[in-house]
């Protein structure tokens, strides 16, 4: 168990495989005869999860939170996701780099612009186009892009980088969950949670694939007027699957590494284009006033919901959604965040994936943001007006405000490109990971049905045209897995607790199994 | 390393590029607002551009005191000014008489201490002037601006705030010069001089302050009064410019030479009408006229991503309604180009998303043919909702074959083409009269032509849906074509099952000032008695919500649908501020949702919701279970 190369290298379907794929086709299918019935039925249960309970995904999105904040700076600190000598696996910049990629995606290119000028226009409460809604918009979007969205991933990753490196446990949901109920009642629980967690992996990824492609496609469309049809979706998957296949088969040191970083370099090259072009001194007062307003107003925006105000729909409608999407994610890339993290301390752990990338968003929300937020107040404007029409070209229009403009506006769409990609990459290795009992290098043949796989449901899931399904897909495994990650905390926690004497100590690490571990068995 | 290095090089090369564009700054160009002077300017920002000369355009700043202020400060470079304000800006003022050359000269002389120049003279003239209605005119027998002052005190007359300034050739000289005392003035922006020729139509004021350019006083026949005082020096127009921009950018000479005597009267009022009637981007009009005379490479109506389209039927009057909303969507969305385009159904451009908005009548909403089960009504055409009231159109029938009188007599009617609101309205009219006419659509790309082909199509009756004053509608009246009534509409059901078609009554008095502006005591010779027919809405029409379940109205999971979003509700205000709501739409129009009325809530239940009472029990207990979880287990174990 300990060493899962020993496992075999061809492709035998377990358990687990075998039971995700029948859900996963059924799920599949059930979109692709009847789409609208699927998204309906999907969405409703999603939009009932948000609006009825939408008190308990901000208190548990703000609960991880302040639970990585726990782990980082309380006793936990030092303990290392490995072994006490063991160095990490990849470079610090590269590791960043490919967390990054991994957890914001494609997103984080449109919605750069998009969403402050967005809140600048509309902001929930007061009125639009003043200089309070615009500080409002950055305080808002940093809200959604910033620490919780990190901490989300973040601990998702803690849980199963401990279980996994420390403990010497599999790398899967289950583990644990395992550990906080030993015993067949526990397994029969964790295997539940593994097939819930391929589940959303796969629509997760799937979703996300299907919109990605569509705004490649939309974004093709605005700079080459290419058609907006089904074989232009088509084309753009088959060149991502390509990608994406070559980039997986070989392997994560290399491939995504690669690509991770030149999707790094590119995205703060083009950021820095964008600052030293565009109204630099505008951008970094923005930059210095967001980060103040956003550290002075965490603690009351973390637990803002509006049931004075009667905004529950637009707390629905945007805050929760984005909790709900990055929880969507957080099986995902919380695995793939805990494989590539392997030898770091809970601090370190805690200040990369969740202290950097929040730096880092700040700054691209400031820059993208401020400049459009600077045409829209001082210079000729007309980008929020198109913001509420069609974000992708609301994105466009904007690059060419600056110089070279097309240009720009090719390198936003190698960004996607690449942001997809990377996470397909990585969602094949998780889900290959997960399904393979959890070896941490699953074979090649793994790899290629998952991503197949995941292909085929993309281009089924374009070829019904129906972007609800996309997005239904998307989010609604973000529902039971916030159960499930709720019991992964769990049993993280009490596991934890047998760490505090030996940090303590600083001394012996080779007996790693806590007193609990056995006392879990009584229930 | 390597990726280190490169980035390295592409950023100093980014620089590199951008350092060659910055170091000219670009040539400012500037320009008052009246469609006028924003045409003009846009010419030598065109061809500025056509010569490799970087251009920021500044037009529409404000009046000429404004101008010229930003002129001597240096924030533009140009701007096209007239020779009568260009002195009267001195406190000077030049006899009447004296020739466009002399008074360039002078000015040379004069600004030169302030680093100025003058260009030789464009050719056209924009003298600012009065004008009344010529009947009004007529029967005060007012032709000068002697006989105003003698009737002034009766009068009301409209200015705009730069003219009321203007200290030596302004309102105030104007009144003391002649001796006038008017009843009442009305002053309005600068900007928005346009709307004293309308509230001179509607009768609001009796005179109207314009410009000799002005394309309004042909269109709609305005008299101009003579300034038998001399009153008004010759307003000729020329490029002011700063002399240091000829060192900054020589080819701007060249330009100024080509200029010189290049746009007459006839051209600027053709080219003003396009901007100032019919809402066209006066960049767009300009770059047509260059491409047309060759005189600078480009394709037309290359693709605007920033653009908010209008899309408007094939015959709908661009002086008419379509001007009108165009320019009032200019007015509420001044930072986005607001383009026309003419399709045979506005509402199938607006499903298509190439278009934000349609102006339609309200037939356009309706399939007739098919029938809605539950309602018995045609059945209502998704996807679209009303967002403003713009007007009323009218439906015309007109008797091609003169024999016909009756539309029970017709075998076949004309109409627009497919999917127009003409073309729907008639379908509804066969349905409803259980006519046995067959219908006949027909296609043109303009009004004119859309009215020759009615008359080409062979068929007994043409039917048109469209305001009063189209020009379709006009081409087909004045070739003395009778309109046939439609007169047992209420008799049946109709009322009931087309409600979008309501009984009206057309009189030949709306057509008279659409007819006075072509010729003295026309009269239509078809149209000589009221004539009972149908009417209905003239509305804006936007992209509405598909009935579908989302996960949310806004924010990220609304965004990347490959079809139109709705318009915004602030969108669907601002529109509705600047159309005015004369009554409401029609309730069986999809509205968009800021149109409907607001309803003080009513208390809510206690419980609004008992299911998600119970998900919330539940998810508490989940919490208090992990919790459990967490802390009591190894407690227990301790």
């Amino acid at each position: 168990m300990n060493n899962p190369a020993n496992a075999s290298k061809t492709f035998v379907p377990n358990r687990v495989f075998v039971v995700s794929l029948i859900l996963v086709a059924a799920f599949g299918g059930w979109g692709l005869i009847d789409p609208e019935g699927m998204s309906g039925t999907s969405l409703g249960f999603t939009t009932f999860m948000l609006t009825s309970i939408g008190w308990y995904w901000l208190l548990i999105s703000t609960g991880f939170l302040i639970l990585a904040a726990y782990l980082a700076l309380g006793p936990y600190g030092s303990v290392k996701l490995g072994d006490d000598d063991e160095e990490p696996e990849f470079s610090t910049v590269s590791w960043i780099a490919m967390l990054f990629a991994g957890g914001m995606g494609a997103g984080l290119i449109f919605w750069g612009v998009a969403e402050p000028l967005y809140h600048f226009r509309d902001p929930p409460g007061m009125t639009g186009e003043t200089a309070e809604a615009a500080r409002a918009a950055f305080k808002l979007t940093n809200l959604h892009w910033g620490l919780h969205a990190w901490s989300i991933y973040g601990v998702c990753a803690m849980v199963i980088a401990y279980f996994t490196f420390r403990k010497k446990k599999k790398p899967l949901i289950s583990t644990p969950i395992q550990s906080l109920f030993p015993g067949a009642g526990g397994e029969r629980l964790g295997q539940v949670a593994n097939v819930l967690g391929v589940f959303a992996v796969v629509f997760g990824l799937a979703g996300s694939l299907t919109m990605g492609t569509l705004q490649i496609r939309a974004g093709l469309g605005e700079l080459l007027g290419t058609p907006l049809n089904f074989s232009m979706s088509l084309l753009v998957m088959f060149v991502m699957y390509a990608t994406y296949m070559t980039s997986t088969s070989v392997g994560v040191d290399r491939g995504i590494k690669l690509l991770s970083n030149i999707n790094m370099a590119v995205a703060v090259l083009m950021v820095i284009y964008i600052a030293v072009l565009g109204p630099t001194a505008f951008i970094f007062e923005t930059l210095v006033d967001s980060i103040g307003t956003y550290l002075t107003q965490l603690p009351g925006m973390a637990f803002h919901l509006m049931p004075f105000e009667g905004l529950q729909d637009w707390t629905g409608s945007w805050t929760l959604t984005y909790m709900i999407w990055w929880l969507a994610w957080g099986p995902f890339v919380g695995i793939f965040i805990a494989r590539i993290s392997r030898g770091r301390t809970i601090r370190e752990f805690c200040a990369g994936v969740i202290i950097v990338p929040t730096l880092f968003s700040l700054f691209w929300f400031a820059v993208l943001g401020g400049a459009g937020i600077f045409i829209e107040m001082f210079g000729g404007g007309g980008i929020a007006e198109l913001v509420s029409q069609d974000v992708s070209r609301a994105f466009f229009v904007f690059l060419d405000f600056f110089p070279l403009g097309q240009v720009l506006g090719f390198v936003a769409l190698f960004l996607i490109f690449i942001f997809l990609v990377t996470s397909a990459d990585s969602g094949s290795f998780v889900l290959s990971m997960m399904t393979s009992d959890g070896q941490l290098n699953p074979p090649l043949s793994y790899k290629l049905v998952w991503g197949t796989l995941v292909a085929i449901l993309t281009v089924a899931t374009l070829f019904s045209g129906s972007v609800e399904v996309a997005k239904a897909m998307a989010v609604t495994g973000a529902i039971p897995f916030s159960v499930v990650l709720l019991l992964q905390i769990a049993g993280f926690l009490r596991a934890i607790r047998a760490e505090r004497p030996k940090t303590v100590a600083n001394g012996d690490v080779s007996s790693k199994t806590g007193p609990m571990e056995n006392k879990g068995a009584s229930s | 390393m390597i990726i280190n290095r490169s980035i390295l090089s592409i950023v100093v090369l980014a620089f590199l590029l951008v350092g060659c564009g910055i170091n000219r700054e670009p040539l400012q160009i500037g320009g008052k607002q009246s469609p006028e002077d924003r045409i003009v300017a846009e010419l030598i920002a065109e061809l500025a551009e056509a010569e490799g000369i970087p251009v920021q355009r500044r037009i529409g700043l404000g009046g000429s005191r404004i101008t010229m202020e930003a002129l001597k400060r240096g924030e533009i470079d140009l701007y096209p000014e007239y020779t009568g304000s260009g002195l009267a800006l001195l406190g000077l003022a030049q006899p009447p008489d004296a020739d466009s050359g002399s008074a360039i000269g002078l000015l040379r002389n004069r600004y030169s201490p302030l680093g100025l120049s003058w260009s030789e003279p464009l050719g056209f003239e924009s003298r600012p002037g009065l004008v009344m209605l010529r009947e009004r005119a007529r029967a005060l027998g007012i032709r000068s601006y002697s006989d105003l002052a003698k009737h002034s005190n009766r009068l009301t007359l409209g200015v705009d705030s730069e003219f009321r300034e203007r200290p030596v050739d302004g309102l105030g000289p104007l009144i003391r010069r002649n001796g006038m005392d008017f009843n009442g003035i009305l002053e309005v922006p600068t900007g928005e001089r346009s709307e004293l020729s309308e509230k001179l139509m509607d009768g609001e004021i009796d005179i109207a302050q314009i410009h000799s350019a002005d394309p309004r006083i042909e269109i709609f026949d305005l008299h101009m009064l003579e300034d038998d005082h001399e009153f008004f020096p010759r307003h000729d127009a020329a490029i002011v410019y700063r002399e240091d921009v000829l060192q900054r950018y020589p080819a701007l000479e060249n330009i100024l030479a080509k200029l010189e005597g290049a746009i007459g009267d006839a051209q600027i009022k053709a080219l003003s009408r396009r901007v100032s009637l019919r809402g066209e981007d006066p960049r767009e009009v300009v770059r047509g006229e260059l491409i047309r005379l060759g005189l600078i490479d480009g394709e037309l109506g290359a693709k605007d991503r920033q653009a908010l389209s209008l899309a408007v039927s094939l015959s709908a009057n661009a002086d008419g309604e379509a001007g009108t909303v165009l320019r009032q969507l200019r007015r509420s969305f001044p930072t986005s180009n607001v383009n026309l385009v003419r399709s045979p159904d506005p509402l199938g451009a607006v499903a298509d998303g190439s278009v934000r908005l349609a102006l339609v009548s309200a037939p356009a909403f309706f399939s007739p043919g098919s029938v809605d089960p539950a309602t018995g009504q045609p059945s209502l055409r998704q996807g679209f909702e009303t967002v403003a009231l713009v007007g009323t159109s009218f439906l015309h029938a007109f008797a091609l074959n003169p024999d016909i009188d009756t539309l029970t007599g017709a075998a076949s009617i004309a109409t627009g083409p497919v999917g127009s609101s003409g073309f729907r309205a008639a379908e509804s009219l066969i349905n409803g009269l259980e006519l046995s006419a067959e219908l006949k659509p027909v296609s043109g790309d303009t009004p004119g032509a859309l009215a020759d082909a009615l008359l080409e199509s062979g068929a007994d009756v043409a039917i048109l849906m469209q305001p009063i004053g189209n020009s379709s509608a006009l081409a087909l009246l004045q070739r003395g074509l009778s309109l046939i009534e439609v007169d047992n509409w209420v008799q049946s059901n109709n009322r009931i099952v087309f409600p979008y078609l309501q009984p009206a009554r057309i009189k030949p008095s709306d057509y008279a000032r659409f007819v006075a502006g072509q010729r003295d005591d026309a009269e239509l010779a078809g149209f000589i008695r009221p004539v009972e027919t149908l009417a209905t809405q003239l509305v804006l029409a936007g992209p509405a919500n598909v009935d579908e379940v989302r996960l949310a109205s806004q924010g990220p999971a609304a965004s990347f649908v490959p079809r139109a979003l709705p318009l915004t509700d602030q969108v669907v205000e601002r529109i509705n501020s600047a159309t005015g709501k004369p009554e409401a739409i029609y309730p069986v129009l999809p509205q968009a949702r800021a149109l409907a009325p607001r309803l003080p809530k009513p208390p809510e239940a206690l419980n609004p919701s008992p299911a998600a009472s119970f998900l919330s029990v539940f998810a508490i207990a989940l919490l208090v279970w992990i919790a459990f979880l967490v802390i009591m287990k190894p407690r227990k174990a301790n």
